[in-house]
């Protein structure tokens, strides 16, 4: 996993949670763990696209869980 | 046009604002936007600290210090005050029952705020029969919706628990409501989003007409159908000639909810997915068709700034699915959360806009609509947002209706945090729908979604017709 890419996700992520960052960690899931709702995963999905020039399908973002599963996704799309 | 008020600036107001005050203005009742509730919690409070705290809680949230403001051309602005200088109120309820202390605030949620230049809610900190003490909250819609409500309750609790309790840090500071009210507006001014958002909903309306879905059946389509002469009509009057409503609420208990929420976890939907599933499935049933409208309110809070800055921010917009009966409950879901992602990436349109241009893609008699109700799914409570502070003790929230609404009938579901049950509250208007229609409603709904929750393989039309 980039870790540079996670660390750039993490602090998108505590503008959506009320979280620390060293409360994130890659086997953190969205909802059950960090308490995103799915209409703040789908905001964040915009920022995503903006700030990694990046165009996220939306089906196969739904069936992303964890932060790793989100850094290794935009890893594919970066790629 | 009007550039300040009393010394300060003024705004427009936002999209979600306008659709509040186009509701006002087509309701005889102006009470119509007010949202009353109260919570009480089982221990004895220091009323001046208390006090106190209500204070510092309006000072750090800017919505609650919003005042309203019309032009000689009749545009309505809106503005911030710098300090609130009001008293707070204390009541105390002791030798009432709690039935008449209960009607007493439910006859305070009925009086509406004044229209100009005066505070749009009101704290009253109240001492219940039942020995429970707290606050009662009132608000206007215009200005406060469920989250922000409970946004600056929880403020008012961490901010007295800071004042009274060790170790217990004070709160993080709100969001700005008007940095959050200009961005709103930037979008709204034909931003590069709201084309891409506008594009979207527009296609999506042109796709083809919706067809109106009865409650217990096709009757008011038929009706609709006869009185205009139009056997094609699409549409149907739904609400009656009285906004006069009622509140009736439904309890889950916790087992059953337990179990919906473990299909939620285990296919990774959220629990409004199903609910839209269970709701568009009886619809289905009543009516034979496989094409299911009803409106779906977005809370449109996403990042922490939104989430603390207050205010009123939910677009309500008709949500659209077309299954055959042969798909299956878990496609069901599945679809409805790939459609409903995609509706959350534009849900900042503006709902009236998408409205006139339905209603110019599809002409028909002013006054009939394709959606027999409304939706919302309030997942947020108290309790995990500031009352664990207070440790064991028990406490009560309760809602206060207003007693008029403007729709047939609209549900609201919301987590109960005392024993992790589900709250169906439906607000209907008394004429329209009765209270035996949503226990009909309210028994098969269960059903279906149980149902399918059990058998997610099983196609909609086997649901149908096995519950």
């Amino acid at each position: 996993m980039e870790v540079k890419m996670f660390e750039k996700l993490v602090e998108i992520i505590c503008n959506y949670v009320e979280v620390e960052p060293e409360q994130v960690k890659p086997e953190s899931r969205f909802m059950e763990d960090l308490g995103f709702t799915s209409f703040d995963f789908m905001s964040m999905l915009g920022e995503i696209e903006d700030e990694f020039e990046v165009e996220i399908d939306e089906t196969q973002a739904a069936n992303i869980r964890t932060v790793q599963e989100a850094v290794g996704y935009l890893e594919q799309l970066t790629a | 046009m009007m550039r300040k008020r009393k010394g300060y600036p003024v705004y427009p107001l936002t999209a979600a604002q306008k659709f509040h005050f186009f509701y006002q203005n087509s309701c005889p009742k102006k009470e119509v936007l007010n949202i009353g509730t109260s919570l009480t919690i089982e221990t004895e409070l220091d009323w001046d600290a208390l006090r106190q705290a209500i204070y510092k809680a309006y000072e750090r949230c800017e919505s609650m210090r919003v005042r309203f403001a019309k032009d000689k051309e009749g545009t309505w602005y809106q503005y911030v005050v710098d300090k609130e200088e009001r008293e707070i109120e204390f009541v105390d309820f002791s030798g009432k029952t709690m039935e008449e202390a209960e009607a007493i605030m439910q006859k305070w949620t009925t009086k509406p705020f004044p229209a100009m230049d005066a505070p749009m809610n009101r704290v009253v900190m109240i001492h219940m029969p039942d020995g429970y003490n707290g606050l009662y909250f009132l608000g206007d819609h215009r200005l406060v919706d469920a989250q922000s409500l409970i946004c600056f309750l929880k403020d008012i609790i961490e901010l007295y628990c800071n004042a009274k309790f060790e170790g217990v840090p004070y709160p993080k500071d709100m969001a700005s409501y008007i940095e959050q009210l200009q961005k709103d507006l930037a979008y709204e001014q034909n931003s590069k989003a709201q084309q891409r958002d506008r594009e979207y909903f527009e296609k999506l309306i042109e796709t083809s007409e919706p067809i109106y879905n009865g409650l217990l059946g096709p009757q008011k389509l038929e009706a609709a159908r006869e009185r205009f002469g139009d056997p094609a009509l699409r549409a149907a009057m739904d609400v009656s000639d009285s906004v006069d409503s009622a509140l009736d609420i439904f309890h889950l208990e916790a087992e059953p909810t337990k179990r919906l929420m473990d299909f939620c976890e285990k296919y990774h939907v959220s629990l409004v997915c199903l609910l839209i599933m269970g709701l568009r499935t009886y619809f289905q049933k009543m009516n034979g068709n496989e094409d299911v409208s009803i409106h779906t309110a977005i809370a449109r809070r996403a990042t922490i700034k939104e989430k603390k800055s207050g205010g009123t921010r939910i677009h309500s917009f008709p949500f659209r699915t077309i299954f055959p009966e042969s798909m299956t409950f878990l496609e069901g879901v599945y679809k409805i959360r790939e459609q409903q992602n995609e509706m959350f990436r534009h849900a900042n349109y503006n709902p009236v806009e998408y409205f006139i241009h339905r209603a110019k893609t599809y002409p028909h008699p002013q006054g009939l609509t394709y959606e027999p109700m409304s939706l919302t799914y309030q997942p947020m409570t108290l309790q995990e947002k500031g009352l664990d502070q207070l440790g064991e003790i028990r406490y009560k929230t309760k809602w206060y209706p207003n007693g008029a609404t403007t729709q047939g009938m609209y549900l609201t579901v919301m987590h109960r945090p005392e024993d992790n049950g589900l709250d169906f509250n439906f607000e209907h208007q008394v004429k329209a729908v009765s209270r035996q229609d949503l226990e009909y409603l309210y028994y098969y709904l269960c059903k279906i979604m149980f149902k399918g929750a059990e058998n997610p393989d099983l196609p909609i039309g086997d649901i149908i017709r096995l519950v």
